[in-house]
């Protein structure tokens, strides 16, 4: 009875224990039963299965290097498309612009990382995106995106940072009209950032906490904000 | 739930997000970035303003040319044009990489094809003579 079991184990790889079997204790007290054959079964499944999964990694690999492009194609098709004077596109053009564009995404990451780096922060905020753009040329097409108060350090505020919104709606006051809603305080002060949208049309939020700082230490720091003192060198095609 | 219908289409913000955090994980090995929220917006929105220009100019210098459709050398010329000259190399490098991949793709696709085809047929073969073997036997 014992052989005829053992005789019937050897028959079913798939095991729990089988791997107690390559070292086989039990299957010498066989008598006459080779644990030769079965041993070989088993090395040969091991390796298939070592086969199977080495080719399955080189196609995953293989499938990785090809969408190291990432970015989806058809989605910046349809991008591209929302152009109407774009017409037809050659099955190379998105290809490029995947690329480009995750290499744009790569620079503009870089020069975002700096401003954060110098502000001693580690986490990257709008802020630092916005000075990235302002401070790159090529990047001026990107000047409509982020809005004025995003960019706290270049009117020199460093350590304005925090300042508490006291929830009263303050207006961008339009260029040459002094503070017509601002608070009392800096009246007839002109703040004298260029590039700040005449219309007030493009801010749909509310001012940000820089804004308000501005105009709370303005009371203060009369003139310190001369008009077209800071940044006069920025492009005033903020629209175009 | 009504589906709204954004005004322009957006880029992947999970691709967004891997490009920008393993950028930075490059730029600062020692300690982990973060980025904010609005941050990534930040990116997604100048990436696909960035495709806007450089799609306007390369569509440009198309129809300078006297052309319907937009090719890969206009668009090389439309980054010379303003000033991303430097993304010309990797960008010609990748897509002679992309072009090698594809040909060989298609190849081994047809192969692949091929061969399913024939295990499905040996199969469905060895399956009948197991099941007249059974009917007979």
């Amino acid at each position: 009875m014992d052989s005829n079991k053992q005789a019937q184990s050897s028959s079913y790889p798939p095991q729990p224990t089988t791997f107690s079997i390559t070292h086989p204790p039990n299957s010498a007290a066989i008598a006459g039963t080779p644990p030769v054959p079965f041993h070989h079964l088993l090395q040969q499944q091991q390796q298939q299965l070592q086969m199977f999964w080495s080719y399955q990694r080189q196609e995953i690999e293989q499938v990785n290097d090809f969408r190291n492009h990432q970015l989806p194609l058809a989605r910046i098709k349809k991008i591209m498309k929302a152009d109407e004077d774009v017409r037809m596109i050659s099955a190379e053009a998105p290809i490029l612009f995947a690329k480009a564009c995750e290499l744009f995404i790569l620079e503009l990451t870089i020069r975002s990382w700096l401003h954060a780096e110098e502000n001693k922060r580690r986490t990257l905020q709008k802020n630092d995106i916005a000075a990235a753009i302002t401070r790159t040329d090529i990047f001026d097409f990107l000047v409509d995106i982020v809005p004025r108060d995003e960019i706290k350090d270049e009117v020199g505020l460093g350590g304005m940072v925090g300042a508490t919104a006291s929830g009263v709606p303050y207006f961008y006051p339009p260029m040459g009209h002094p503070a017509s809603g601002g608070p009392a305080g800096p009246g007839g002060m002109m703040i004298g950032r260029p590039a700040v949208d005449p219309t007030g049309a493009m801010y749909a939020q509310p001012p940000s906490q820089a804004w308000q700082s501005v105009w709370q230490t303005a009371g203060a720091d009369d003139g310190s904000f001369a008009s077209g003192g800071s940044g006069g060198e920025r492009n005033l095609d903020g629209q175009g | 739930m009504e589906k709204v219908v954004s005004e322009a289409e957006e880029l992947p913000k999970a691709i967004v997000r891997r490009v920008v955090k393993e950028k930075l994980s490059e730029c600062s090995p020692d300690y982990d970035f973060n980025v904010h929220k609005d941050a990534l917006l930040a990116f997604s929105e100048s990436a696909r303003i960035f495709i806007h220009y450089l799609s306007a100019t390369a569509n440009n210098i198309c129809k300078e040319s006297k052309r319907q459709t937009m090719n890969a050398e206009d668009v090389f010329k439309a980054l010379e044009e303003i000033e991303f000259s430097e993304f010309v190399k990797p960008l010609g490098a990748s897509l002679a990489e992309f072009k090698k991949k594809n040909a060989g793709k298609k190849v081994d696709q047809s192969r692949k094809m091929r061969r399913k085809r024939r295990e499905n047929r040996g199969f469905i073969c060895r399956k009948r003579n197991q099941n007249q073997a059974k009917e007979t036997g």
